[in-house]
């Protein structure tokens, strides 16, 4: 009972202060969730988006909460550049028949992979007696679905996915070259590492020399070549050791990767958590919208992308 | 409580369309360059006579959702144009625009025909006074917006814009914003009171700044001469998500014709018509100065709060 006394009002309230707090005050805070809302609700008036079935592969993990994201990305996408892209939706576990039928209306074209259909690669792939760590994980942290979900389905051997808190500003060349004539792996570069878990843990667990500032905001890899031995081996170890992260998902795909050769984007054109000014003047190609930078992004960001 | 006398869209459509008419109507035509180079050439300069809202300013992401405005006109020929301009200059890409004029003998005739091929419908005939026209164009109506505009009004410039805006970000189905009174060519704001639902029944609201979802709407009371715009709110905006635009959207024209400034004894008698008839309906007002007092001091309270806020 004092327990949780003093999580209402000492601990709850201390941690909610200090959110308020970095996001410039409780009333700044709470119009950036009104942005927030407007943003979500402006999304259902987009106009609809063609994917074309031979256009290059673009894949989002997205669902109920994250599909207005995920429109804006797409058209954001769509406004800076005259390729034909293929979007497949991969279901984070949420879609039912009203959300399919609003991604057939407004991106009609598009491929959704369904949870039914996840379940079966998933089956065939990493069966539930073998793997049974990546399985817990996937219900206890939905962000690994980027590596588990995904990279099971067996339609491209090369896949690029991206978050859906993105918006592109201009053409991205680097990243349509690279799913025109996939190699090597390809990422974004991060303002900061966050891996979560210490690098001589995680070099110790791969044996290579990792790269610096891996982010997943966009990320390609080869589903064929990626060992999922090593990836449940590897999620055990280092929460076992180090305990649980919110970027887990970011340390293994680092360390999927390794120190094989890989294309990095340029961190001046695609830009982790943009500065209010970088998102005022649409700097470089592409904005990932993390930590501080959601304000801008709920705020202005979106209005500058529908043009309103 | 009775209820009002409301009549039947269904039967106003029919006898208006016929088999002539295809249902729903064209909206407006929309050009590239702007209505503004095909519209009839005028001398008069300024907004809506030489300037235009650029069509470029409606991003061609966006689905815009359909807005109906219709347009009723009896003898105001004289200012008619100006609003039919405020309308078409907005070149809104989704805009269905309804005129029904009673039978107008001054220059509203050459000035609707003027512009007939601009509209999505245009009649003039001998109609029971304004409700009746307003409700013979919302029966006609296929828009997911509606308001209606006197024809002695107009809105500014990109009003359309921030409504359509409004209801795709809020998902608002009532929005109502300020409004300018013209007087001897003169500007006075007319700043909208904040509504809630328990308040409803104080007028305050400037009728050409009003816009409401076609989800809400329910016909006009025909019989009612002035007051049927607020009789309306207070149907149809209770219980529902009203959103408040703080920016002016329409200039309302205040000359000797019109009702709802006019000294005349004989308008002044159609008030007190119009107020009697409300009574018998939905009966007295309860404490009807404790409302108007509360009512005042929310909206004191409402004028600072956004100076509050910017202390934080």
């Amino acid at each position: 009972m004092i327990q949780r006394l003093l999580d209402i009002f000492y601990r709850d309230a201390k941690s909610k202060l200090k959110l308020y707090n970095r996001f410039g005050g409780y009333f700044n805070y709470k119009k950036m969730l009104l942005s927030q809302q407007h943003m979500e609700k402006f999304s259902e008036n987009l106009a609809p988006i063609l994917s074309d079935e031979m256009g290059l592969p673009v894949y989002f993990l997205t669902g109920k909460k994250y599909l207005y994201q995920t429109l804006f990305c797409i058209y954001s996408l769509r406004k800076c550049s005259t390729q034909k892209f293929h979007f497949v939706l991969v279901d984070d576990g949420s879609f039912d028949k009203a959300l399919i039928d609003r991604v057939r209306r407004q991106i009609p074209g598009s491929r959704i992979i369904l949870a039914d259909e996840i379940a079966m690669n998933i089956e065939a792939k990493i069966p539930m007696e073998k793997y049974s760590y990546l399985h817990k994980k996937r219900h206890e942290y939905p962000h690994i679905k980027k590596l588990t979900d995904i990279h099971t389905s067996s339609q491209h051997e090369w896949k690029i996915v991206i978050d859906s808190d993105m918006l592109f500003w201009s053409e991205p060349k680097e990243f349509i070259e690279w799913i025109n004539q996939p190699k090597q792996p390809i990422f974004m570069l991060d303002c900061e590492e966050s891996y979560g878990y210490s690098r001589a843990l995680m070099s110790e667990l791969t044996g290579a020399k990792l790269y610096d500032l891996l982010n997943v905001g966009v990320i390609g890899l080869r589903s064929s070549t990626i060992d999922w031995d090593k990836l449940e081996m590897w999620s055990k170890v280092l929460e076992e050791r180090e305990g649980t992260s919110y970027y887990l998902e970011q340390a293994l795909s680092a360390m999927l990767i390794g120190d094989q050769p890989s294309t990095t984007l340029s961190r001046a054109s695609y830009i982790v958590n943009p500065s209010k000014e970088q998102v005022e003047d649409g700097e470089g190609c592409l904005h990932h919208y993390v930590d501080l930078s959601k304000e801008h992004y709920f705020k202005v960001a979106w209005k500058r992308v529908a043009g309103v | 409580m009775k209820n009002p006398p409301l009549p039947s869209y269904e039967q106003y459509k029919k006898d208006i369309i016929g088999n002539d008419i295809k249902w729903p109507l064209l909206t407006v035509k929309s050009c590239e360059t702007g209505l503004l180079s095909l519209l009839p050439k005028t001398t008069k300069r300024g907004w809506p006579w030489s300037e235009e809202v650029l069509p470029s300013d409606y991003s061609s992401t966006i689905r815009w959702p359909k807005i109906t405005v219709v347009s009723p006109s009896y003898n105001q020929g004289k200012y008619f144009e100006e609003t039919i301009r405020s309308i078409l200059l907005q070149n809104y890409p989704n805009l269905e625009y309804i005129i029904f004029d009673g039978g107008s003998n001054d220059e509203t005739s050459e000035v609707i025909n003027k512009y007939r091929n601009f509209v999505s419908f245009a009649r003039s005939e001998k109609d029971r006074g304004q409700s009746h026209a307003i409700n013979k164009g919302f029966s006609l109506a296929s828009g997911e917006i509606l308001c209606w505009l006197n024809s002695d009004d107009y809105f500014t410039e990109g009003a359309l814009k921030k409504v359509a805006k409004t209801f795709m970000e809020t998902g608002a189905q009532f929005i109502y914003g300020d409004s300018y009174n013209l007087k001897n060519e003169k500007l006075y704001p007319s700043i909208s009171p904040i509504i809630l639902d328990r308040y409803l029944s104080i007028p305050g609201l400037a009728q050409p700044s009003v816009f409401w979802s076609s989800s809400i709407h329910q016909p006009i009371w025909e019989e009612l001469n002035c007051t049927m715009d607020f009789e309306l709110w207070m149907r149809i905006a209770k219980g529902v998500k009203k959103k408040y635009i703080h920016e002016f959207l329409s200039i309302a024209r205040v000359h000797d014709e019109a009702k709802t400034y006019s000294s005349d004894e004989k308008m002044k008698e159609k008030w007190k018509e119009d107020h009697e008839r409300q009574w018998n309906v939905y009966g007295p007002i309860k404490n009807w100065d404790k409302l108007n007092r509360e009512n005042k001091y929310l909206q004191r309270i409402f004028t600072v709060i956004p100076y509050l806020k910017s202390f934080f």
